[in-house]
């Protein structure tokens, strides 16, 4: 009985649209683009040189292509922003439909923990693990995941709340459903716009999180992804010899993703509320005329 | 159409109220005329959707955009509303005019004490030499709608819905306006709470003399307590008349069909019945007349011709072309 | 629920928060596989001295004790302030180094987050209220700005205003050349260094307050009585700051301590930037040598700083709404 779940359409906002445009560009370039520039690990020019014919964004203290390294960094870093954030939805929904649904003592522990994740700050946490965790893409995936779920999990929990108490979960549990199913088949579809919402929401945070961390030094330096990127171009002293062009691109690569983002946010959520209390507009000028004494109307200059 | 009734301190003619949209507009409130006169209490009943609420609110321009008043005249206390700026609007909002909503709690800031919200009001219109005379002046207020001096220091959720609603209307009244708008006033209380509220209100007429503009959904509760009752139907007025003649003997088939649909206080038992079929779609009107569909005397004329008001009796008029009397004005 | 029932409930809920923070300390590296304690230990042994070897240890739980009895002994540290002994810059305790760096990061972190909410919620306040530039283009292009990682943007900051134009000075928190006395030009060479990384703090993340003010002004603002305030003839300024703010702050000071988790994470890395001496930069340098005792003292120091000031704001909340003051 799943009749009252809207499919899934094109959004309708121009923001969404322009936020998805701009985000399916960048994923076919980190997809495709790395087949065309070469290894991103090989000297190929002498360190630091700005960008030419040759090396359109330059090259690192290392003499690597930037545009080579850009390219190859947007794959990892998209990839484990995108699996991290999927990681921390589902585990996010998993505890929030398990406490929504549950309730009781089971709804306490799970909120308590919710709670306790979510007033905890995310960074400190994550270096916390990610210093004693084998630096790597699948330890980064783990830190995110483990640091970045309570919300999600507060969200579906409010939302179970209310649609337990809907007529077609009510009926399907008095029908003597199993909970799993109940929550599966009769609540999860419901949660599928949050859901969306929540996804976009975790990969945001993810993006910037997973940059953090490694520029921190806590991924693994001998990978390529926007994050060591960075980590380098500040060790090899970008700032001291002025290499802008070793900064730059992935800086605006993480800000196009995260951009594009929040334009699919903006676009997704509608925009509530009202602005300042107006008089009501007339739009056609009213006659000009006073009440006459007599009954009649008369025309006044 | 008729001019602006002298001696009105609301004249409302040939109203039209439209909902802007992306999909084309919606029209909420479609050729409306009355008047309310200096001391009396006009009811309008309605079910939900019939524009009432529009209705009060754009005559005080209280209605957002996408709200927008695309025909007629509002006049009131002798000043064209429509024509007004906002300075305007603002001299002749809650000095002549002032109006008191469905909800009390939200119609009350939450963070400031009764006292404050009433000085805010006071002073927003006229220099208090001291504090001392505010608060003064705000007992006074609260004295009139029956709430005690300890009411001033508290806040909105600390008081009851009855006792909220009468801060609201001495807020209505602060500065003795002619006339005071009241859109369900007291829909969302208890029927005893309510009828002392209502008894408190007509009281403060007689002692004030403002005249009432009563919006409700509650016929039989109008004709206990308005000296005139309008009934509106899909946004337009179908009947306006003396409340105790309307009530003997309504002329219109949607009055009659609401008064079937309610037990009658005295008199002999009846069976009830309601209306059948439900009100137009307004994004989508009807020629002729509107209640047509659900109309038991409805003729072939009526679904293609738009009945205007017809003179039932003195005062009274009906807009059906089966209502009994002679075609009076062209006024709708 | 009455207001001590509710603050008694979040503080409780700081209080697990602190709990879960220290033993996640304590647990993290008894619990991590391949002990990678033995491995750490084994490749400091010729570079530390002994007694930094037997910090390390300490730190590590590399200990015979049974795990209760460390516990008792980590806790019973703990309350007497001794978070162990930094083996990178040994014998100095990480409690000693930890506090030097704190004022510089209460310093940067505080103003900017103080800056920064201002701002961003009258911004966000008038863009709810008239719309307009401020909805259209101010908005999107603070949003664009917070799009970069802070970081990245105090980079492009040091960059462009340090080392191309030399407005700004190009690192550490005051001038070498001023003795540290309470002058008042130490304390300019005090306000130099912290212009910049506040600049970019504020820059980051003003877009953030002024969008979730915008969304709560708005909420409050479709209300009835916002609506009869202007309807009673209120002047507009009473009504935007006694009607619309007052109610709209407080949904806005609910995300405020889920807000200042991030803005704080921002501020570190921004530190590390800047060679700011604060537990930022600390906090790299502890990650860099991987002085591990060092690395859960900052982690600990700067998780309780955060609820903290969580607690602050639910204190504040109190006070400005008197839903919760009332019992």
């Amino acid at each position: 009985m799943t009749f009252h779940v809207e499919r899934p359409r094109w959004p309708r906002d121009p923001r969404a649209r322009l936020g998805l445009a701009l985000l399916g560009s960048i994923v076919l370039l980190a997809t495709f683009g790395p087949l065309f520039t070469g290894d991103p690990t090989a000297p190929v020019a002498p360190p630091l040189a700005p960008p030419s014919w040759a090396h359109l964004l330059g090259t690192t203290g290392q003499g690597q292509d930037v545009l080579a390294q850009t390219l190859a960094g947007a794959r990892v870093t998209l990839g484990v922003g995108f699996v991290a954030g999927l990681g921390a939805v589902l585990l996010g929904a998993t505890v929030g439909a398990v406490a929504g649904y549950a309730g009781g003592w089971v709804d306490d522990a799970l909120s308590l923990l919710t709670n306790v994740t979510l007033v905890l700050p995310g960074l400190p946490l994550a270096v916390l693990l990610a210093a004693w965790l084998p630096p790597g893409p699948v330890s980064l995936v783990a830190v995110l995941v483990s640091t970045g779920w309570a919300w999600n999990a507060r969200v579906v929990r409010a939302e179970v709340l209310q649609l337990r108490r809907r007529d077609w979960v009510a009926a399907a549990r008095l029908a003597g459903e199993p909970p799993l199913r109940v929550v599966l088949v009769e609540i999860l579809p419901n949660l599928r716009p949050l859901l969306a919402a929540a996804l976009v929401g975790a990969t945001i945070y993810n993006l910037g999180a997973q940059v953090g961390l490694e520029f921190l030094g806590l991924g693994d330096p001998g990978a390529v992804t926007w994050g060591t990127n960075l980590y380098w171009a500040a060790n090899d002293g970008a700032l001291l010899t002025r290499s802008w062009w070793t900064f730059v691109p992935t800086g605006a690569g993480v800000a196009a993703v995260g951009l594009a983002l929040a334009l699919l946010q903006a676009g997704l959520t509608a925009d509530a509320g009202s602005g300042a209390p107006v008089d009501t507009p007339v739009a056609r000028p009213a006659p000009r005329r006073l009440p006459a004494r007599d009954g009649r109307s008369q025309e006044t200059a | 159409m008729t001019a602006p009734r002298v001696g009105s301190v609301l004249s409302v003619r040939d109203l039209e109220v439209r909902y802007r949209g992306p999909d084309g507009d919606v029209c909420a409130v479609d050729g409306v005329s009355f008047d309310v006169r200096p001391g009396e209490v006009l009811g309008l009943a309605g079910e939900s959707g019939s524009g009432k609420s529009t209705l009060a609110h754009a005559a005080l321009r209280l209605l957002r955009p996408p709200a927008v008043i695309t025909r007629g005249e509002v006049w009131i206390d002798g000043e064209d509303v429509l024509a007004l700026g906002p300075g305007g609007l603002a001299r002749l909002r809650w000095r002549t005019a002032s109006i008191v909503l469905q909800n009390a709690l939200d119609a009350l800031n939450p963070v400031l004490t009764v006292h404050e919200q009433l000085a805010d009001t006071l002073r927003a219109h006229a220099p208090f030499p001291n504090a001392r005379a505010a608060r003064l002046r705000a007992e006074e207020l609260l004295a009139l709608v029956g709430l005690g001096e300890d009411t001033l220091d508290r806040w909105p959720h600390q008081l009851s819905g009855g006792q909220r609603q009468r801060v609201n209307i001495a807020l209505a009244l602060a500065l003795r306006p002619k006339l005071v708008v009241m859109d369900e006033p007291t829909t969302a209380l208890d029927v005893v709470v309510q009828r002392e509220l209502l008894q408190r209100v007509l009281q403060l007429r007689d002692a004030l003399g403002f005249a009432v503009l009563f919006i409700t959904h509650d016929l039989p509760l109008l004709f206990d307590l308005a000296d005139r009752v309008g009934v509106l139907y899909a946004g337009r007025l179908a009947e306006l008349g003396p409340a105790a003649a309307m009530r003997e003997n309504p002329a219109h088939p949607y009055t009659r069909g609401l008064l079937r649909a309610m037990p009658p206080l005295t008199g002999p038992r009846r069976p009830l019945a309601g209306i059948p079929g439900a009100p137009p779609d307004p994004a989508h009107p009807l020629p002729g007349c509107r209640f047509a569909p659900r109309c038991a005397v409805a003729a072939a004329r009526c679904r293609t011709e738009v009945p205007f008001a017809h003179a039932v009796g003195p005062g009274w008029r009906a807009a059906c072309h089966a209502a009994p009397g002679l075609p009076a004005t062209r006024s709708p | 629920m009455s207001a001590l029932a509710w603050l008694a409930r979040r503080l409780g809920l700081y209080a697990v928060a602190a709990w879960a923070a220290l033993t996640l300390g304590f647990a993290l590296p008894r619990m991590v596989p391949g002990d990678p304690a033995a491995a750490l230990l084994a490749r400091l042994q010729g570079k530390a001295g002994p007694e930094a070897i037997a910090a390390l240890r300490a730190a590590l739980g590399v200990s015979d004790a049974p795990l209760v009895e460390q516990y008792g002994a980590y806790l019973l540290a703990l309350t007497r302030g001794d978070l162990g002994v930094s083996v990178s810059r040994f014998p100095t305790p990480v409690a000693e180094l930890i506090g030097g760096a704190l004022g510089w990061t209460l310093l940067l972190a505080g103003v900017s987050v103080a800056i920064s909410f201002v701002l961003g919620s009258a911004l966000g306040l008038a863009a709810a209220w008239r719309g307009g530039v401020l909805d259209t283009v101010v908005g999107p292009a603070l949003t664009l700005l917070g799009a970069f990682p802070y970081f990245w943007l105090a980079m492009g900051a040091l960059h462009v205003f340090g080392f191309g134009l030399g407005w700004f000075p190009l690192r550490h928190a005051w001038d070498t050349s001023v003795a540290p006395a309470p002058t008042l030009e130490f304390g300019w060479g005090v306000v130099r260094h912290a212009a910049l990384p506040a600049l970019t703090l504020v820059g980051a993340s003003v877009g953030g307050w002024m969008l979730g003010m915008r969304t709560s002004a708005r909420s409050i603002l479709a209300t009835d009585q916002v609506l009869l305030a202007r309807a009673r003839g209120l002047p507009t300024a009473r009504v935007v700051s006694a009607y619309v703010l007052r109610n709209a702050v407080l949904p806005h000071l609910t995300g405020f301590g889920m807000a200042l988790g991030f803005v704080v994470s921002g501020a570190l890395l921004t530190e590390v930037v800047f060679s700011y001496p604060g537990e930022g930069w600390l906090l790299v340098q502890a990650v860099r040598a991987q002085d591990y005792p060092l690395l859960q003292g900052l982690v600990l120091a700067i998780t309780l700083a955060v609820l903290a000031a969580n607690a602050l704001v639910d204190v504040l909340t109190l006070l400005v709404d008197p839903r919760t003051r009332a019992a």
